[in-house]
């Protein structure tokens, strides 16, 4: 099959894709105040669905052969047009479908639907503008992540990563009427912002690197993925760049800033719990499922940049561990549904970049999957606990602290609930389990060339804490919610939510139950079906296996190789963590809150309480030490350097004594002729004064041949026309007279290099001041060269 | 030359309305306003007849006519457009209709002689982006000074005298200064040309002494960094911006500032290399601190003019550093930055007009939640502020994108010696603007248009009204294209960028030239790629 040329309305169908929920949107941002909630959610949940099977259809069948045909890492690339070209800069606005996209657009469009249809009943009290704006944002937000994820080179992937960030800031303010709601969609997009910075200076970075390489003219455009890839470009990845460090460690620390910004990684993950304030299934579609993954794509996207650095992998993997276990604390004193869901988003995030700075990419890539369907699970079930207490009349549908008991009035949303808190927690046989233990035993394993022996072994500690807290503050809040006695009246007033969310929960827990069977691990002498490691054999193609190291006779792979017993002890520590954790939480909060619980807190445990509620304080220091001081600096720019130095003294300051010399000339400018007179005068009379001052009396001389030459300089003015000259040439202190016996008188005089004596010395009888000035120079004979000598001069009455 | 009739067309169809307009009745504005708008949209018209004469692939100017114009000086009427200029002259004679018509109804006052100064104002323009002649380019530079300094000064707010006074003499200062560097030129050229001249494409062959260019380019910079603005020549722009009147806003942030920009690109750095090359650093050094302070100044005003005007600055730093790369890259997007910027921030003017119109005031303070009254101008208005805050796929981003690549790489496209110094660092710091840019104009938005419609006043604002919605729907189209579609334009002003850097790389080293400010002279880049041998001279100057 042609492959390349496949194209739909003349457009080539990988465009297509993100072109349908774009088309979606526009659509309803132009003319959704004119549609109906029905035409308005048609349109939307169409394109969208539409972009589903186009993408299914794409996968299954052409990517499918090129999988069967070995070229899944080859893939479908299309190229729509050139989209910036200057000098050497090429970019195409081209598209990629390889085998790890195709996970990626399959999740988005898939998870994009579902959600599209649950926020039909979730949204319907919208006014039909909000309604159809509403649907409009998610229409774009779908166009760009598949964009982003469909993305065959790097600037055509940051259109897709800012675009998202403009629909996160969006639809997070989506009830903008709400102060604080539009504060949080900008905190979001600035702090993205400056991810995007590090970003984008990080392909600033690998264009430089890469311009001497066989692909610097290449037609794709040098930055394309299919030309970083390139063994060609290796040994550019690995060059010395600042302080000896592998220019990729450069890069890939700069691409993982961005990344930071967008997967909500320490240090720029606030923005994240703040993002909560958008509409539940946003949080859940790009707040948990889609968007915030898509730095653990690049950077899988980036492997064969990330396999040449272990530094880079270093850092990854240390600040995912980092954020995993500070946003699982965090997690635990929070007491509203959708804040606990958004910690436990950044610890999971944390979870996959643990597995990516390992060079586990398929167990990011997987554990991805998993998430974003247990994860969008919970975030719409926590959307459907709110649609119900909101019917119940609760005021604050998110406070755990009033619920309770909602199992009783909300059976479906609680069983799907607590299935994804299975998940989540780690407990066989659900997705979670396997994806977890992936990222775990891919740590315990993982010996990366340049790392510390026990790193890999501390990172599984680290994730194994992590995963026990997991599992305990995902229990805890479902016990929160749906067990014990209700907490209020709205809790006891709940009821169920509608079939189009209803629907979509159970769909979404049963995925949640089962994806985890395509990523069993790989067991020595036993055979399963190749679909149980699917992911694997799918990816494999599309990321680097090997480290990168030049020189070295064998590939050193990525992945080592575990035994049976090691597979096994693994997969039950993981195991028994998750039920201890889930044990924990039932003893503390099995049927709501217990005493023990308050006494913890207020006695031996009050200080991490604390810590934990404030979110360790990170938005205080931010605040502190970047918010604040940005202010001040950005006033006291205005009102001091601006306003003051610059304007009013430099600029005002010139133009002020321009007007004083202007006032000052007015006063002799009057029109009386006694004054001008009177300046004429005393300008004379400056005139001769400087002139005087600055022509000091003295002579020249030049030796030429057996000749010298002197040349008088009597000054300027009256001294100088009719002053009378003697020379004393021999240097006996007394005037001379030449051979003829004539005084020499003249200003140009001409005698013989051997009559001339050390010093010269010239008269000039001033008959003004009747002063007599003497002029005193030593003359030097150089090879008949003038060299001015040093001169004195002094008065003689 | 095919086409020479284009540009002087251009240039009298706007003088010919300006005439037309003062003929007739003085209070008839509304035919006044439908007059305005008639001559700039047919100049706009005739403006794109330009490319059926223009040849893209050609590095030389062209639609070239050459008439002498006074004898006794050697000064022609000589005009010409280039890649460089080809666009910034379609921008200009575009944003003049549309400023026209998204202000219609801003302007009462004497409407007869508003007309006539505004189509004064876009001859004296589009004369100065086409002369190639010093003489008639410093004739066009005044001439766009003094209506603009009219608008001001007649049209503008509370504080306009202040504020025109303030414009003028500080474009002036830098103007004169640059007038005695031509009569140097002119003199100098004379005696080597054989014949006294202004002629632009003759004086650049000549090669000034090493000093003369260092001095030259000084004063040619002075007027140039003072209309981009440059930190910290700056401070003229914030009160002529907020003392204009929207339409002189448009034109003045649209327009009038790309000729600082333009004028380092056509003058200075072709006629003196060297002192370009002298003063490159300084000058980049300014313009990375004028992003940063830009952008934070810009974040502590109450004024939304004020706040656009200083996000002027800072966007208008970025061209400056990409000029200043010396890199293809940097060039275009300098070029790309300037045409983006004519549309975002003409945008953002004209939006703040259209918020002024209804609720006369500027303070940010006044307003907040015009989404829930205003929903398709806030729309309309995000789309204009994403532009200019760099959203790829949006206008601004290209620009922004290849001035800081342009920089970032600037040490390896040149020849050693000649690039920035430590062109990461510029790149990274110059990068920043990126987030400050979202920082100030996503406040500014927030202000505006989010929170609460809690003030009475604001209750009952209208909408767009036709006009105005046509006019922004245009710029929205526009912002679009140039972010979708950059390739054509920038495939257009290729061929002259390339020949820029080039020529001033070759002049640069040229083998007479003394030992360079950086260091010994590298070999220039030869056309075609052919490395050329040039022994380089040492010694003293």
């Amino acid at each position: 099959m042609d492959t390349v040329n496949l194209k739909m309305f003349g457009i080539p169908m990988l465009a297509c894709i993100p072109l349908l929920p774009l088309v979606g949107s526009f659509l309803n941002l132009t003319l959704g105040r004119r549609f109906g909630k029905a035409t308005a959610h048609s349109v939307a949940i169409a394109a969208v669905g539409l972009a589903f099977v186009l993408s299914a259809y794409m996968v299954f069948g052409p990517l499918w052969a090129a999988f069967k045909a070995g070229n899944g890492g080859v893939g479908i690339e299309q190229t729509a047009y050139t989209w910036i070209e200057v000098g050497s800069f090429k970019a195409q606005l081209a598209f990629r479908l390889d085998t790890l996209s195709a996970v990626m657009i399959l999740i988005v469009t898939f998870i994009g639907s579902l959600i599209h249809i649950y926020s039909t009943g979730y949204m319907h009290h919208e006014s039909d503008q909000g309604y159809a704006r509403y649907f409009g944002y998610l229409n774009l937000f779908t166009g760009s992540m598949l964009i982003l994820v469909l993305a065959a080179n790097l600037p055509v992937m940051f259109i897709g990563w800012e675009g998202v960030g403009l629909c996160s800031f969006l639809l997070i303010g989506f009830w903008y009427e709400n102060e604080a709601y539009a504060t949080a969609g900008r905190k979001a997009f600035v702090v993205n912002r400056i991810g995007d910075f590090a970003f984008l200076l990080g392909m600033f970075l690998l264009f430089w690197a890469v311009k001497d390489t066989s692909v610097a003219n290449n037609a794709r455009g040098s930055l394309d993925f299919a030309n970083l890839k390139d063994p060609a470009v290796g040994p550019a990845y690995v060059q010395a760049f600042w302080g000896g460090e592998r220019l990729a460690a450069a890069a890939g620390i700069l691409l993982f800033i961005g990344a930071c910004g967008k997967s909500a990684q320490l240090p720029l993950f606030v923005w994240l719990p703040d993002a909560m304030a958008g509409p539940t299934p946003v949080s859940a579609l790009i707040h948990a499922a889609t968007m915030v993954t898509a730095g653990v794509y690049m950077i899988c996207r980036m492997s064969f940049l990330y396999s040449a650095s272990t530094t880079a992998l270093i850092v990854v993997s240390t600040v995912g561990l980092l954020t995993a276990l500070a946003a699982a604390f965090m997690a635990f004193a929070q007491t509203d549904l959708k804040k606990v869901l958004a910690y436990s988003t950044v610890s999971q995030l944390g979870f996959m970049f643990v597995a990516a700075g390992t060079g586990n990419w398929v167990a990011a890539i997987f554990h991805l999957g998993t998430h974003a369907f247990f994860k969008a699970c919970l975030f719409l079930g926590a959307g459907s606990v709110m649609h119900g207490m909101e019917a119940g009349g609760s005021t604050t549908p998110g406070d755990i602290t009033t619920m309770g008991g909602l199992g009783k009035h909300m059976r479906i949303t609680q069983i799907t609930f607590a299935i994804s808190c299975l998940a989540i927690a780690g407990i066989a046989p659900f997705s979670g389990f396997f994806s977890k233990d992936e990222i775990l035993g891919g740590a315990w394993h993982v010996h990366p060339p340049g790392w510390p022996a026990f790193y890999g072994k501390l990172l599984w500690g680290g994730l194994l804490i992590a995963a026990l807290g997991t599992a305990f503050y995902m229990w805890r809040l479902y016990f929160m919610v749906f067990s014990g006695k209700e907490r209020s009246e709205a809790a006891k007033h709940a009821h169920e939510s509608p079939l189009s969310m209803t629907g979509v929960l159970a769909i979404l827990a049963f995925f949640a139950t089962i994806v985890g069977f395509l990523g069993l691990p790989h067991l020595h002498d036993v055979h399963l079906p190749g679909v149980t490691h699917g992911l694997a054999l799918w990816l494999e193609p599309s990321v680097a296996p090997n480290w990168y190291m030049p020189g070295s006779p064998e590939p050193m792979h990525i992945m080592g190789e575990a035994s049976n017993a090691s597979t096994f002890g693994l997969m039950a520590a993981a195991f028994t963590i998750g039920l201890i954790g889930i044990g924990l939480a039932y003893a503390l909060y099995g049927k709501g809150p217990t005493k023990t619980v308050e006494r913890l807190v207020e006695g031996p445990l009050a200080g991490a309480y604390n810590a934990s509620k404030h979110k360790l304080w990170f938005d205080e220091i931010y605040d502190a030490i970047i918010v604040k001081p940005f202010k001040v600096v950005a006033s006291g720019l205005y009102n001091v350097a601006d306003k003051f130095v610059i304007d009013t003294v430099a600029v005002n300051g010139v133009a002020f004594v321009v007007g004083l010399f202007g006032r000052v000339s007015r006063w002799f400018q009057n029109g009386q002729v006694q004054r001008y007179l009177a300046g004429l005068v005393v300008g004379a009379a400056l005139v001769f004064l400087v002139t005087e001052c600055h022509q000091k009396p003295s002579f020249r001389y030049r030796v030429v041949g057996n000749d010298v030459e002197l040349h008088a300089e009597p000054g300027a003015g009256m001294a100088g026309a009719n002053a009378k000259l003697r020379w004393d040439i021999d240097g006996d202190g007394k005037p001379d007279v030449d051979p003829q016996g004539k005084p020499y008188d003249t200003a140009d005089i001409k005698v013989r290099a051997g009559d001339v004596g050390s010093h010269v010395t010239l008269w000039i009888d001033d008959p003004v001041t009747q002063k007599t000035i003497a002029v005193t120079r030593a003359i030097k004979f150089d090879d008949g060269a003038a060299v001015p000598a040093s001169s004195s001069s002094g008065v003689t009455p | 030359m095919p086409g020479s009739f284009v540009l002087p067309l251009l240039l009298a169809i706007p003088l010919l309305g300006a005439i037309f307009v003062m003929c007739t009745p003085k209070t008839e504005s509304s035919l006044h306003r439908g007059l305005g708008i008639a001559f700039t949209t047919l100049t706009f018209v005739v403006s794109l007849l330009v490319f059926k004469y223009y040849n893209p692939k050609s590095d030389a100017f062209q639609l070239v006519f050459d008439a002498e114009w006074i004898p006794g000086l050697g000064a022609h009427f000589k005009c010409g457009i280039d890649g460089i200029s080809v666009f910034l002259v379609v921008l200009t004679t575009f944003l003049m209709p549309i400023t026209l018509i998204g202000t219609r109804k801003a302007v009462e006052k004497h409407s007869r002689e508003f007309m006539a100064t505004m189509l004064v104002l876009e001859m004296g323009m589009l004369g100065a982006f086409v002369s190639l002649d010093l003489f008639l380019f410093y004739v066009s530079w005044e001439v766009m000074l003094i209506p603009m300094y009219l608008l001001i000064g007649i049209w503008g707010g509370q504080r306009r005298l202040y504020a025109s006074i303030k414009f003028v003499i500080y474009t002036m200062v830098g103007s004169l200064l640059m007038l005695v560097a031509i009569f140097y030129v002119y003199v100098q050229g004379a005696s080597v040309l054989g014949g006294y001249t202004t002629d632009l494409e003759k004086l650049m062959t000549v090669s000034l002494p090493y000093h003369a260019q260092v001095w030259c380019f000084a004063a040619f910079a002075l007027a140039f960094a003072i209309k981009v603005p440059l930190f910290p020549l700056h401070t003229w722009l914030p009160d002529a911006h907020v003392e204009a009147p929207t339409a002189g806003s448009v034109i003045l942030a649209g327009v009038l500032l790309k000729f600082g920009i333009y004028g380092f690109l056509r003058f200075a750095m072709p006629l003196f290399p060297h002192g370009a090359a002298v003063w490159a650093t300084p000058l980049a050094i300014l313009s990375v601190i004028g992003i940063i302070y830009g952008a934070f100044v810009a974040f502590a005003q109450d004024d939304v003019k004020k706040l656009v005007a200083y996000s002027s600055v800072s966007h208008m730093g970025f061209c400056m550093i990409g000029v200043l790369s010396l890199t293809a890259m940097g060039t275009s997007g300098s070029i790309y930055a300037m045409l983006s910027h004519g549309l975002t921030t003409g945008g953002l003017f004209l939006g703040i007009g259209v918020l002024y119109e209804r609720r006369h005031t500027r303070r940010l303070a006044e307003y907040g939640g015009i989404w829930k009254q205003m929903p398709i101008f806030s729309g309309l208005f995000l789309i204009v502020v994403m532009g200019s805050a760099g959203l790829p796929s949006l206008s601004g981003f290209v620009g922004e994108f290849l001035t800081i690549f342009g920089t970032f790489i600037s040490a390896d496209t040149y020849p050693a010696g000649y690039h920035l110094p430590h062109p990461h660092l510029f790149g990274a710091l110059a990068a920043t603007g990126v987030i400050l840019g979202a920082v100030y104009l996503l406040f500014m938005f927030q202000k505006v248009f989010f929170g609460k419609l809690d003030k009475a006043k604001n209750g009952k604002l209208p909408d767009l009204r036709g006009h105005e919605m046509f006019v922004f729907v245009t710029l929205a189209i526009g912002i679009f294209l140039l972010g979708l579609a950059p390739r054509p334009l920038l495939a257009v002003m290729e061929p002259s960028v390339q020949k820029f850097t080039r020529d001033f790389g070759r002049h640069v080293s040229e083998p007479d030239g003394p030992p360079h400010i950086y260091g010994t002279l590298p070999t220039p880049p030869a056309p075609g790629g052919v490395p050329v041998a040039v022994t380089t001279k040492g010694g003293t100057p």
